[in-house]
């Protein structure tokens, strides 16, 4: 072989192996064909049968989802690592089975199809965005398997299916806040910047939208842009001149920062500013420093809660996870499992039909709040609240009665 | 005073391109190597600047210092190591060089994603805007664009008026004439992948100020980098800088008054523009 193709080889083989290095789990795993696969559980048993109940899942461990991701992940294995302390389900230890879908929909598809056929799960739940979980939904509901979704907040992915449920409060009332807010302030003009490639965000939109008309507010724009846009300046420029009171951002997390620092730089001076997904990570006070102070972010789930057991959850993620603070992914991730080991011993199996009926009628008090889905297997329980960045920390702040703090308006830099 | 603002903004961000696009450039002028991974270079070095800001409080412009030579080294041994081992020439030799960096670019990014993680970082730095009447400028475009100007300037000195630019220009205008003449053309190509990778490091550290950067986007700065290369004219520093502000104030016009979902497509509609009807760039090839 010629010298410059071995060098070619050579690259080409070096780029494989890194590539599978950094796809790599951070738990023992073993390889299944060119997918590497997970299994996290009891390493030992003493339990009347030790033939485990497998839970099946992809999620982003790598790729732009990756962050998130980890999170909803762990709230997984934290109740599956204390179920097995307790006991496990009918007598037998609960195993994950985890693939890393990259943060790729085509790739969840694969997965879910080869997690029913070739590993044969007993289980399912779902992975993270509800743009992998629309087209990775198509596989519980062909096989009729049950799947609680906590990773997919948009409510149009759920039209017709009959297995999934969705376990997050639904992206729809993400920003209805801001229309109470500024209700309540008596602030008239509301503006609304919204990241138009993602279903989620253009759910809290339209949503934001209806209920702003309902409640006599005058909706001066709505701009939108994809979810690549780096550069803000024409988008904000062009909304400068229509004198928007409050602000919303239906974000995801980089469309998010940019926003505010956009907005601060262009000299518009809204009374408030909120956003749906971005000011909750961490990732948005590292970015801007203290230019988020004042910004509102959504939120699913706050440490402070007087939600079911959150307390002890809070501390036995920071116990087995090395000190970290948990976030709302993670407690929704907790969440679906709390849901399904309340199905499951009401059920007394795993007969995939009786666990969706139950399921269907079921209300779980959970540690992200009560969990109760319609005949449409929407979330009617869970609810949305708001935060705050002061002082360079974040707070919750609404709704008033389980607030840590009062809102601080109006929005100023 | 709208068209005042949209002119300054996009005249900003055009030297935000011109920054951008300066290594590939430097690179390609030099040695016809198309290099696919300056996007992951760039990202690779901005993140590493977000994480000597997040961890040790050094000054992004600080860190340009540290990662432009850490940089300069990484292109020196890629081009010494690797690319300087693909003996074939003209065509076959262009798709080799183009399949290597190509390569090369998704080892960087899977590096960067193991060491700085998925998720989107920023530096908060230069957050705010001067106000000049009614007018605003953006600080970190303002300083990304001065410093894109002084390096442009810097680049243009160093290769007409030093000995080594000298050497380097004679090596990409002609490879025999320049060895038959002395020169050692394999250092120059080291040098010249070296110091273009270094350009890209020191665009990265401004960059991640102005936008939030992730591994995961490094293409799309290789595809902006080449558009802005290509409208200029491939290897005309000169005809960059005019890219870069026309490319610039197409985005800015074309987010206001066509909208943001419209400004996204616009460097590829005009990159298809150009290849169409002036694929030789804006300006003709000029002596260098």
């Amino acid at each position: 072989m010629k010298r410059h193709y071995r060098i070619a080889a050579l690259v080409t083989a070096s780029v494989a192996l890194v590539c599978s290095v950094a796809a790599g789990a951070s738990t023992a795993g073993t390889r299944s064909g060119s997918v590497h696969r997970l299994v996290f559980g009891a390493t030992s048993w003493n339990g009347a049968s030790s033939d485990p109940i497998k839970v099946g899942l992809s999620i982003s461990q790598t790729c732009p989802s990756a962050a998130t991701g980890e999170y909803q992940l762990k709230g997984y294995k934290l109740f599956v690592s204390q179920l097995n302390k307790r006991g496990g389900w009918l007598g037998r230890p609960v195993q994950l089975v985890v693939y890393d879908d990259q943060s790729n929909a085509g790739t969840a598809v694969l997965l879910y199809q080869k997690l029913i056929t070739q590993d044969h799960v007993d289980l399912l739940v779902g992975p993270y965005s509800s743009g992998i979980t629309q087209a990775a939904l198509a596989i519980p509901e062909k096989y009729h398997m049950v799947m609680l979704d906590p990773g997919a907040a948009a409510p149009n992915i759920y039209s017709g299916v009959q297995w999934n449920f969705q376990a997050i409060d639904s992206a729809d009332r993400y920003l209805l806040p801001v229309a109470d807010i500024c209700r309540a302030h008596h602030w008239k003009k509301l503006g609304i910047f919204v990241n138009s490639t993602s279903p989620f965000t253009v759910a809290a939109a339209n949503a934001l939208k209806a209920r702003a008309t309902a409640e006599h507010l005058e909706v001066v724009f709505v701009q939108g842009y994809p979810g690549t846009t780096s550069d803000f300046s024409s988008t904000v420029l062009a909304a400068k001149s229509k004198g928007a009171d409050c602000i919303a951002g239906a974000t995801n997390t980089p469309d998010s920062i940019g926003l505010v620092r956009e907005i601060n730089r262009s000299g518009l001076k809204p009374k408030l500013l909120a956003e749906s997904i971005g000011p909750v990570e961490a990732t948005f006070l590292t970015s801007l420093g203290s230019l988020v102070n004042g910004v509102l972010g959504n939120t699913q789930w706050w440490p402070t809660l007087k939600t079911r057991g959150n307390k002890q959850f809070v501390l036995a993620y920071a116990k087995a996870f090395g000190r970290q603070h948990p976030d709302y992914h993670a407690a929704l991730g907790y969440s679906a499992f709390q849901v399904l080991d309340t199905a499951i011993k009401k059920v007394g199996s795993l007969d995939q039909t009786k666990l969706r009926d139950t399921i269907r009628r079921l209300t779980v008090r959970t540690v992200a709040g009560t969990f109760k889905v319609d005949a449409n297997g929407l979330q009617i329980g869970f609810k949305t609240y708001m935060m705050q960045w002061q002082n360079g920390r974040g707070v919750l702040v609404f709704p008033p009665k389980v607030a840590e703090k009062k809102i601080q308006l109006p929005y100023s830099h | 005073m709208v068209v005042v603002q949209l002119t300054i903004n996009g005249l900003l961000l055009g030297g935000l391109y011109l920054l951008m696009a300066q290594g590939m450039n430097l690179i390609f002028g030099v040695m016809r190597v198309l290099n696919l991974a300056h996007g992951a270079f760039l990202v690779g070095a901005g993140l590493l600047v977000f994480r000597l800001h997040d961890a040790y409080g050094i000054n992004p412009l600080v860190a340009i210092l540290i990662v432009a030579p850490a940089f300069f080294a990484i292109g020196a041994l890629v081009q010494r190591l690797l690319l300087e081992r693909i003996e074939a020439s003209g065509l076959e030799g262009e798709l080799l060089t183009l399949m290597l960096t190509y390569g090369l670019s998704y080892i960087v990014i899977n590096i960067s994603l193991k060491a700085f993680g998925a998720q989107y970082l920023s530096v908060p730095y230069l957050q705010s805007a001067l106000q000049i009447g009614s007018v605003t400028i953006d600080e970190s475009l303002l300083v990304a664009a001065a410093v894109a100007i002084v390096l442009s300037i810097g680049l243009q000195a160093w290769l007409t008026s030093t000995p080594s630019g000298k050497r380097l220009r004679a090596t990409s205008q002609s490879r025999i004439g320049a060895m038959s003449c002395g020169v050692d053309t394999r250092r120059m190509r080291v040098l010249a992948f070296g110091v273009g990778s270094a350009l890209a490091a020191a665009a990265g550290a401004l960059i991640i100020v102005v936008r939030p950067l992730d591994p995961q986007i490094s293409g799309d700065f290789t595809v902006l980098a080449f558009v802005v290369v290509a409208l200029g004219g491939l290897g005309d520093y000169v005809g960059a800088a005019i890219g870069g502000a026309i490319l610039g104030a197409v985005e800015s016009f074309g987010g206001y008054y066509l909208g943001a979902n419209t400004q996204a497509a616009l460097p590829y509609i005009v990159m298809l523009l150009i290849m169409l009807l002036r694929p030789q760039g804006l300006r003709p090839a000029v002596a260098r």
